[in-house]
């Protein structure tokens, strides 16, 4: 009897504890399921029956329409051409950030950094003052052109590399190396025969994600591209502003949906392979200062190719942003307070400042709480076996593409039960929805380094699980959450694809404005774009160096 | 008083305890001692109700414990390393189990200063953890786990990670310590050095099972069956014309008239002893364990001879 009784009260307990267990699971569920299964699946609906029955013509439409099969021909390619360009180009920074010291080089890691957060719109409107009308290389012709979309794709993505193989390659033991050395190989073989395998898995990782960034690349390609080029996304926002084809748009989303989840599994198994063991070690005791003159050759080499490719566009987008036609001065920002209302732009674009600022902040709260409870979920204690597929539903919003979310929301919110498509309430939610992956991404690394024995030791000294919680994972993934928080704040600020379907003309964002100040013709809009630019930088400077500051020097895993 | 009765626990289809049946009595040392594998910290971690049992109980003082969490079993466990809170100083961390028990602040500071005094870390307060030697890093981790006076006191190899000087120096200390306060302890180990400085009694651990349990000097003297007799570094052999049977390297003598004759296959220098393998003729190799000025090298044949009041017989 008292036995039997014993085993119902501990029982209980695990009951109780799956119950905490199951609410943390139920919160960014239920999240998703609204705000992304939902549209998503509105898209296909309205892909695959148009016209209330399954008519599959748009689908068909879309597949054999040759001009189709070229903007997704198109898509592929440029996405694979600028990945393979941006490993060729980042892999020597990532070699001189993880094997030598030199001055000031937390500061050069954190601007490297800037422009893999900077918004699409910055960096497509930094590339238009160097290769446009006027632009220190606009004599180049290069303006509208398959070229500069590639350069931009580099500057975005130099930081993924830089971090992901980077982030391995300094936890390399570098004995390994000697060791190849001392048994007669050179430095080319021994790069290739015990340095390239094991960077293998991160490279293959990178360049899956630099693919998908490239692949779902859309401020980037309508401001750089012009009509002259166009892919899925850019496709897809076309078809639905200008030709209000909903129907074509939709079945163009399924096409580029089909293939993210084909991109997504490929790169799912290069990052499979990851989990070899490697001896890792700690980043104090692989890196050294330059010694030979080779060696400081390869470092000022490698800092030349950042200052120009990543600096470059910044100081020209600033300096452009000053260059009046009257000389330098503050006119272009006055502007923005001052410009005309057209019809494109209700508010004066100084109102769009106080917008984004209060949007973001409002996208870092839902983004914490949902990628906050999803990573705990994942990788706390107790982790749920069901969690894993937690982990791949909380994945797909950042492979779907955010042009993909916003039209999802434009047709599925509009009607019962979710009405809520005039709220700019809809803003920070689909901002939350890109940047609570990334939360979760910057949270469970952290979580999963917890000895769960540092628990244990908690528990037998008398703190229950909750309070397991608050004195142990809390405190240790504080800094993280901080951390997390910059980059949603980030992300929410420059997001672009999804707001441009959702925002009203009444809230437009900052890069909203920015885009439609492009769009018009004259000085004074461009310059106005410049300034506009370059404080949306400056405000997402300051997030990213607040991480900086707060970064652990082991988080990082994207 | 502990007592463990039937327990067994299951990794899904493993079984990691089969059948454990064990007593520790009030300011009783029992060390439990095992190859890596043996299930000898997963008997600390149930003990500790980190992991569910299958079957069986364990009882303090007569009260069932299944049914209480870990945090109200009032017991104390150290691990081998890396479980110091690495975002808490010195004091935070003895002081933790004391803030968990509600001790007021003052209180539990009070406590915490003793227990680092008496660990000989009087002064390292407000250390950061993470700055201190490993060797220091068990000691703040003996003092955390003594802090809120638990009625038992569990280790798990918590001198497994240091150099050999400082475990033998802390093996003296822990024993003073285990006598002066009076602990009820379990301590696991791998070490035989270790478990018999250390323990009381000693529960030697094989799959699973206790495969023995005694005073060390009957453990030491008397291995109960083939496995121990291994594991202490006995010789098992049926080449003596007694039976099966275990016979301790220093127990084998070479002598020229002596009854068994075979070949040094290797030779080994051990600080005070040199060890020879020694095969013999249409047996298997016997470690031999050698001293004096004529050590035989490998190669030459020798003849061995051996004590029979030394020679175990084995169960078959």
């Amino acid at each position: 009897m008292r036995a039997q009784a014993a085993t119902l009260r501990a029982d209980a307990r695990i009951g109780r504890r799956r119950l905490v267990r199951g609410l943390m699971l139920a919160v960014p569920i239920a999240f998703l399921g609204v705000f992304f299964v939902y549209p998503v699946a509105s898209i296909v609906g309205r892909g695959l029956t148009p016209g209330g029955s399954l008519d599959l013509s748009p689908l068909a439409d879309v597949v054999t329409d040759a001009r189709f099969r070229g903007v997704a021909w198109f898509t592929i390619w440029q996405a694979t051409v600028s990945a393979a360009l941006t490993v060729l180009v980042a892999l020597p920074g990532a070699y001189v950030f993880a094997r030598y010291e030199f001055r000031g080089k937390r500061l050069v890691r954190a601007a490297v950094l800037v422009p893999f957060v900077l918004p699409t719109v910055v960096v497509g409107s930094a590339f238009l003052a160097v290769l446009g009308d006027g632009g220190p290389l606009g004599f180049l012709g290069l303006d509208q052109s398959f070229a500069a979309i590639l350069v931009a794709h580099v500057f975005f993505n130099y930081a993924v590399v830089v971090l992901v193989v980077g982030g391995l390659w300094a936890h390399l033991d570098p004995r390994q190396e000697d060791a190849a050395r001392v048994l007669g190989a050179d430095r080319w073989q021994t790069f290739r025969s015990v340095t390239l395998p094991s960077l293998r898995p991160a490279i293959a990782a990178a360049a899956a994600i630099v693919f998908l960034f490239d692949f779902t690349s859309f401020g980037v390609i309508l401001i750089l591209g012009g009509p002259r080029y166009s892919t899925l996304e850019t496709e897809i926002y076309r078809q639905t502003v200008q030709f209000l084809d909903l129907p074509l748009a939709a079945a163009l989303s399924i096409v580029q949906m089909a293939a993210v989840v084909v991109v997504l599994l490929v790169a799912g198994r290069a990052q499979g392979r990851r989990a070899e063991a490697l001896r890792l070690r700690a980043v104090a005791e692989t890196s050294r200062r330059p010694r030979t003159t080779g060696e400081r050759a390869v470092v000022g080499l490698n800092l030349a190719v950042m200052a120009v490719l990543l600096g470059g566009p910044i100081a020209v987008l600033v300096e452009r942003s000053f260059d009046t036609t009257g000389g330098y001065g503050l006119g272009f920002y006055r502007a923005l307070s001052e410009l005309r209302r057209t019809s494109t732009i209700f508010v004066p674009p100084v109102e769009a400042v106080r917008n984004s600022l209060v949007f973001a902040c409002a996208a870092t709260v839902i983004a914490l709480v949902i990628g906050g409870l999803a990573a705990f979920a994942i990788a706390g204690p107790h982790r749920s076996p069901r969690a894993a597929g937690l982990d791949t539903l909380l994945l797909l919003p950042l492979g779907v593409s955010a042009v993909t979310i916003g039209f999802g929301f434009l047709i599925a919110l509009d009607k019962r039960p979710f009405d809520v498509r005039a709220s700019p309430v809809l803003i920070p939610i689909a901002h939350a929805l890109v940047a609570a992956p990334f939360v979760a991404r910057v949270l469970i690394p952290v979580l999963r380094s917890i000895d769960q024995r540092l628990r244990d030791t908690a528990a037998v000294l008398g703190a229950s699980p909750g309070r397991v919680w608050r004195e142990i994972d809390l405190p240790i993934v504080a800094r993280a959450l901080l951390v997390a928080a910059g980059f949603a704040f980030a992300i929410s600020l420059g997001e672009f694809g999804a707001t441009i379907f959702i925002a009203r003309p009444d809230y437009p964002t900052l890069p909203v404005v920015i885009f439609r100040l492009l769009r018009q013709p004259g000085t004074l809009n461009f310059g106005a774009a410049m300034a506009a630019s370059v404080i949306l930088m400056a405000v997402t400077t300051l997030a990213i160096l607040a991480i900086e500051r707060f970064r652990f020097a082991d988080i990082g895993e994207f | 008083m502990l007592r463990i009765a039937e327990l067994e626990v299951r990794y899904g289809e493993a079984v990691a305890l089969d059948g454990i049946d064990l007593v520790v009595g009030d300011g009783e040392v029992v060390s439990v001692l095992g190859p890596s594998g043996s299930g000898k910290s997963t008997l600390l971690r149930a003990v500790a109700g980190l992991e569910p049992p299958v079957r069986g109980r364990i009882e303090w003082d007569g009260h069932d414990l299944t049914p209480v969490p870990p945090h109200r079993r009032q017991m104390g466990l150290m691990f081998q390393d890396h479980t110091l809170f690495p975002h808490r100083d010195v004091i935070a961390n003895v002081a933790f189990g004391l803030r968990m028990r509600r001790v007021p602040a003052d209180r539990a500071a009070a406590r915490a200063r003793e227990l680092l005094v008496l660990v000989g870390l009087g002064g390292y307060e407000h250390r950061r953890v993470t700055e201190l030697s490993g060797g220091e890093q068990q000691r703040v981790a003996l003092a955390r786990a003594l802090a809120p006076a638990p009625r038992l006191l569990m280790l798990d190899e918590p001198l497994g990670s240091l150099d050999r000087a400082l475990r033998e120096r802390l093996m003296v200390e822990l024993r003073e310590l285990f006598t002066r306060l009076g602990l009820t302890s379990l301590y696991v180990t791998h070490d035989h050095d270790e478990a018999f400085a250390l323990a009381d009694r000693v529960a030697v651990m094989h799959d699973g099972r206790i495969a023995q349990l005694g005073s060390p000097v009957e453990v030491w003297e008397h291995p109960a069956n083939e496995f121990v007799a291994r594991f202490l570094g006995y010789n098992v052999t049926d080449a003596l014309g007694s039976g099966r049977v275990a016979v301790r390297p220093d127990s084998l003598r070479i002598e020229p008239d002596g009854p068994i004759a075979g070949v040094v296959t290797a030779r080994t220098f051990r600080r005070d002893h040199f060890l020879l393998e020694v095969k013999i003729a249409d047996g298997p190799a016997l470690e031999v364990a050698v001293t004096g000025d004529r050590i035989p090298a490998v190669g030459d044949a020798v003849r061995l001879a051996v004590d029979s009041d030394v020679v175990v017989p084995l169960p078959p």
